[in-house]
């Protein structure tokens, strides 16, 4: 299909710009690196002192980084940068570029969605996965919970996460079509970093507005669940079932603004 | 010392801040979530009880006065000053009658004029809501603002100064990350200096990260014994000092490079 | 219908927000928007038949960009209808987006990071253009704009010529029906304004492209377009040839000639004794230049003669830009 041959170009072109900048390979790498220390260390010196942690043991909270790391590197891929470089910092409706990606004849949702590539989010999404199968396979408590049935809702659970990644970050994009000088995708960013943990560690009103208002709990701590043998399948359904309409709804609010672009802009 | 000039500087970039003080706003929220998360963790974590001499009402004192400790010494001037290197923006500055350094400070400073208020009525909710335990001593108080000063002085010189290499490197955006990377490791936002493990711990203690957000948080909160607030001291001198000549000799460079090619 | 593009009464208003400066006002807008209306195209009607390029002409904010945003389908008009390559434009058909180029002379489309041949490449991809078509393309297109070098280069090390051309090019690889224009030859210097036009004239020549330019460089317009549409707050106020447009506005010419030494000559001389009405627009030295209405060029022109023997006496119309300006100013007399 002509889209997924477009996909092709998209990733190529990306890996072209970011070949020419070798120094920022090294770079990122020793940034990787000393994301992960950190990342683990800080773990690691939080377990240095307690067994558990809101009923999560090492090996699972060390699972539920894993699945933030991989979460975070998903979203660095491909969706992140692409509306990033629609509403971010120096985005194209801060540019002016935009009636150029309007004038394309391709649907302006899927181009702005899939246009610019990370590939280094590969590295970081391959070390996510590493530290997920680290933690269900060296530490004990866990490879008794895994089944053949974790082999399916695992990645079920991260395509529903990404679902609900994808909708928000598109909510905020398009937001900045109606606010324009606040460029709010950094919401996510700062919010996201309450995953590291499980979502119960926080208190009350902040533990719903990330269980349902950016929905970092269904993001992260659900998939989480499901390595740990603890699914909760009436949870995963709603998820589904939520992300479903969260991306139906910012479909259309993307459209919407879309529309407004076009009718009172100069 | 051109005060006058300095003060213009300072007006001009508050006003424009003020104009979109709802972006700096968010900007200041964003921050506040690294800190907020780890002291939830550590309440969590400490429970009832108490953790390497740290209870509940310790960690939420720490990490609140960390919050704005941060707001007060964080640097965001050196993310433009790569560009203006690129763009040639730098002239405009270089033609002026001060010292190229004012103009990232003042709008360092300007920045955080207009998002301290906010911060602080957070925080102080926060505090409220949370209960915030600790009893400031007097000389804890009266020895954290230098802390302070040096703080905000040393986390500006140094991100300064890496900015800087964009006279000499097309993308300095990944080392500046690697720089915010090791702050957020090593400066106290994962966990207060004393709680690290063994290694890791001194060598937070000579790394300079540590002095320019955790030492004078550590301060007064009263958590260090009266040698360690004077070791901690002379030692955050010793980095200012060094930050502050590894500035002077970059710049000198990089202009000398700059103007050379002519910009 | 037979028209390349079909403009019927188009009107553009935008709404734009405002209010006082302090906290009440804020306040009261939130509860109650306060709004005015400015009316950037006003009702506009033209057509265009394929092939044509016409020059589209007015001062600054008289709402020429308006009217190309809405022909190429950026912008709904507020009333009025639009048919364009058998299109509604902002239907923003992709069928219609093909057929079609829009060219901004201060915005560039090409990736920054990538080079001139990749950001080709990505624009044939997306358009879709077969990979036959897209070589005979690329192969003219960089003879006659000479891109060779540039092909390897990324699109922020160029200069602004460059950049031009290679913008130029990037809006023509698909081979569009109809070309927008918004002024293309924006700081650039005279040979490459004139390199541009030249590959312009030849190209529409040879393909029979439609197209629609803005230009404040009146050189453009003369050199480019047969046929000018004036746009002026809004309104179309001439659409014709741009001879027709100089006879309207200024009916005069200039005559340059040089007066022997020791001789003068005034205007009221020239009304009082001779009943020619002159205005003198121009004295340096001995060199005159006279503005006079075409009813009294013939008999200045012999009187001038039959005075003195003049030898270097020339007749000229006046610059356009002098035309154009006065028209931006005071709007076509009736």
């Amino acid at each position: 299909m002509r889209y997924l041959h477009l996909l092709v170009i998209f990733i190529r072109a990306s890996f072209q710009r970011e070949a020419a900048f070798r120094f920022n390979f090294a770079i990122n790498f020793l940034n990787t690196v000393l994301n992960l220390v950190g990342s683990i260390g800080g773990l690691a010196v939080v377990f240095h002192n307690k067994d558990s942690l809101n009923g999560w043991g090492y090996s699972e909270a060390m699972a539920l980084l894993g699945v933030y790391l991989l979460m975070l590197g998903l979203k660095g891929l491909v969706i992140g940068p692409s509306l990033d470089s629609l509403s971010g910092l120096s985005g194209e409706l801060w540019t002016g570029l935009f009636d150029f990606t309007l004038l394309k004849p391709i649907p302006v949702q899927y181009h702005v969605s899939f246009r610019k590539w990370s590939l280094w989010s590969v590295v970081d999404i391959t070390i996510a996965a590493a530290i997920i199968i680290l933690a269900v396979f060296k530490h004990n408590s866990l490879p008794s919970d895994i089944t053949y049935g974790t082999y399916i809702l695992f990645p079920l659970s991260i395509l529903i996460s990404l679902l609900f990644i994808y909708s928000v970050l598109l909510i905020l994009a398009s937001a900045a079509f109606w606010y324009l000088g606040t460029p709010l995708m950094w919401i996510f960013d700062s919010l996201i970093q309450t995953g590291r943990f499980p979502v119960g560690i926080y208190p009350g009103f902040f533990r719903i507005l990330l269980t349902w208002f950016i929905p970092v709990g269904f993001i992260i701590t659900v998939p989480a669940q499901v390595l740990s043998g603890r699914t909760d399948t009436a949870l995963l359904a709603g998820g589904a079932l939520l992300s479903a309409v969260l991306f139906t709804a910012a479909t259309m609010f993307f459209r919407q603004s879309i529309r407004k672009y076009s009718s009172a802009s100069s | 010392m051109n005060f006058r000039g300095g003060i213009a500087l300072i007006r001009k970039s508050l006003f424009s801040f003020m104009a979109s003080r709802g972006f700096f706003w968010t900007l200041s929220i964003s921050w506040m979530m690294g800190p907020l998360v780890f002291m939830f963790v550590w309440l969590a974590a400490a429970g009832n009880g108490s953790i390497g001499g740290y209870n509940k009402s310790d960690f939420t004192s720490y990490y609140l006065i960390l919050i704005l400790v941060n707001q007060l010494t964080y640097p965001t001037s050196h993310w433009v000053i790569g560009e203006n290197i690129q763009l040639g923006t730098l002239s405009t500055w270089l033609m002026r009658p001060l010292p190229v350094i004012y103009e990232a400070v003042a709008s360092d400073m300007a920045l955080k004029i207009v998002c301290m208020p906010l911060v602080l009525a957070l925080v102080v909710l926060l505090g409220i809501v949370l209960g915030f335990g600790t009893v400031l001593s007097w000389t804890a108080t009266a020895l954290f603002v230098p802390a302070l000063l040096m703080a905000c002085m040393l986390r500006f010189l140094l991100s300064y100064t890496i900015a800087l290499f964009a006279f000499w490197t097309q993308k300095i955006d990944s080392l500046l990350n690697v720089n915010d990377t090791l702050v957020f490791l090593l400066a106290g936002q994962v966990a207060p200096t004393l709680l690290l493990p063994g290694i890791l711990r001194n060598t937070s203690m000579c790394l300079p990260f540590r002095y320019m957000l955790g030492f004078p948080v550590e301060l007064l909160t009263g958590k260090l014994a009266v040698q360690d607030v004077v070791t901690g001291l002379v030692i955050q001198a010793i980095w200012v000092f060094v930050a502050f000549i590894l500035q002077k000799v970059v710049l000198s460079h990089g202009i000398k490079k700059y103007t050379a090619i002519g910009g | 219908m037979g028209y390349s593009i079909s403009v019927d009464s188009i009107k553009k208003v935008y709404r734009i927000s405002q209010r006082d400066a302090g906290l009440l006002p804020a306040v009261k807008s939130l509860f109650r928007p306060a709004y005015s209306e400015v009316t950037a195209v006003d009702g506009i009607s033209f057509n265009l038949k394929q092939g044509e390029m016409v020059g589209f002409i007015g001062p600054n904010g008289a709402g020429k960009t308006t009217t190309l945003k809405m022909l190429s389908g950026l912008l709904h008009p507020t009333s009025g209808k639009i048919k364009a390559a058998d299109f509604v434009p902002w239907d923003r058909k992709a069928a219609y987006l093909k057929k079609i180029g829009f060219l901004m002379g201060n915005k560039s489309q090409l990736t920054w990071d990538n080079t001139i041949g990749d950001s080709f490449f990505i624009l044939k991809e997306i358009y879709g253009v077969s990979s036959n078509d897209f070589k005979n393309r690329m192969n003219e297109l960089v003879e006659l704009l000479e891109l060779d070098d540039l092909l390897k280069k990324l699109a922020r090390t160029l200069s602004l010529g460059e950049r031009a051309r290679c913008e130029l090019a990037s809006v023509l690889i698909h081979s569009p029906e109809i070309l927008y224009l918004d002024e293309p030859t924006l700081g650039l210097d005279v040979s490459m304004q004139l390199k541009l036009r030249g590959f312009l004239k030849e190209y529409n020549r040879k393909y029979g492209t439609t197209v629609l330019l803005t230009s404040h460089y009146m050189s453009d317009i003369v050199s480019l377009c047969p046929r000018v549409i004036l746009i002026n707050k809004g309104r179309l106020s001439y659409d014709g040839d741009l001879a027709g447009l100089a006879e309207k506005v200024a009916p005069f010419k200039l005559l340059k000639f040089r007066l022997p030494d020791g001789e003068v000559l005034t205007e009221n001389s020239l009304f009082e004794q001779y009943k020619v009405k002159a205005e003198l627009v121009d004295a340096v030295n001995q060199e005159r230049t006279l503005r006079v209405s075409k009813e009294y060029l013939l008999p200045l022109t012999a009187f001038l003669l039959g005075k003195w023997s003049l030898s270097d006496l020339s007749i000229e119309d006046p610059p356009i830009e002098a035309l154009i300006d006065k028209v931006y100013r005071e709007g076509i007399p009736l």
